[in-house]
């Protein structure tokens, strides 16, 4: 079985990434996290010049590059095979393009995803996957570890 | 690990006398279910899972407009409470043959808020559903039921894709 993780890097990236490993050490499942990059940035209104927007660009995409690897290093240390994908390109087309050229059996995301349709109850990432996908849609609602909280009390 | 199932078994008369005969229906139910319960049965035997099988009856005729009294209404709706029932525990049983402890659960209510009840009372770590119900909603990019069970659910939930174009 193979399990394609899309991961935005936000807090609730651990919760996901969790989930996720429990999944693939049950069924025994290859898993590869992927998280894609922006290709422009996201506010088009700093006054920065091309060459300092570059170098943050850069440097951001090295940072992510670096969690992205961390993230499968982890997941590869309990004993899974993973593998870290960092693409570039619009977010919902790249995952999809991924799980069909690796046959995923499943996709794992988030509820929630980041940009302009944050306000919505399900991001526009996972409600973009889930319009389009071929294999099973795993969603990990944002509010996932705050639920186990509540059970303690 | 518990997993709660959704299905979608009912005929629905207000679309499909309006949009298909009733046949052609149930054969496009019968393959999401069957697409649902093949994934579940798999996930449930590799993790292991305890499954609920989980039908949500409609609390009331689905459509209110026609004619027949209420004797005939009740015994409409009693025949199909009964057939769906029976569909539901077969769902059940074929688990249970694959080795899988399952239990057949069939609520009257509204879908979406039954499921979410459901789900919460047995605490179970993972909800399944199809990517799409049947109705006016079919045809837009999630159905309405997998909608309303993103939005409100406190735990993961796997969506299989049902429609055509999957």
């Amino acid at each position: 079985m193979k399990i394609l993780v899309a991961v935005d890097l936000s807090d609730a990236t651990e919760t996901i990434v969790n989930k996720a490993e429990e999944i693939a050490q049950a069924v025994s499942a290859q898993i590869w996290i992927i998280h894609v990059a922006q290709p422009k940035p996201e506010l088009l209104e700093f006054d920065a010049g091309p060459q300092a927007e570059r170098e943050f660009l850069a440097k951001r995409f090295q940072t992510e590059h670096a969690q992205v690897q961390e993230i499968s290093a982890r997941l590869r240390h309990g004993g899974l095979e993973a593998t870290a994908l960092m693409i570039k390109g619009d977010t919902v087309e790249a995952i999809l393009a991924e799980a069909s050229k690796l046959e995923a059996d499943m996709i794992v995301v988030g509820s929630h995803g980041r940009g302009m349709m944050f306000q919505l109850f399900v991001g526009s990432v996972s409600q973009g996957i889930l319009s389009r996908a071929q294999c099973p849609v795993l969603v990990i609602p944002s509010t996932y570890p705050g639920a186990v909280l509540e059970k303690t009390h | 690990m518990k997993i709660l199932v959704a299905v979608d078994l009912a005929t629905h008369p207000a679309t499909d006398l309006a949009t298909h005969p009733a046949t052609h229906l149930a054969v496009i139910l019968a393959e999401a279910t069957e697409k649902i319960v093949g994934k579940v049965e798999s996930l449930a035997l590799a993790l292991p899972a305890e499954v609920w099988v989980l039908h949500v009856a409609l609390p009331d005729p689905d459509f209110v407009g026609y004619k027949a009294g209420p004797q005939s209404e009740r015994d409409f709706l009693a025949k199909k409470f009964h057939e769906e029932h029976r569909q539901v525990q077969s769902i059940s049983s074929r688990l249970q043959e694959k080795g899988i402890v399952a239990t057949a659960l069939l609520v009257q209510g509204a879908t979406v808020e039954t499921i979410i009840k459901e789900a919460s009372k047995l605490a179970v770590d993972m909800i399944v559903v199809g990517s799409h119900g049947r109705g006016m909603m079919a045809q837009l990019l999630i159905g309405s039921v997998s909608q309303g069970v993103l939005q409100q659910a406190k735990c993961p939930v796997l969506v299989i894709p049902t429609n055509k174009r999957a």
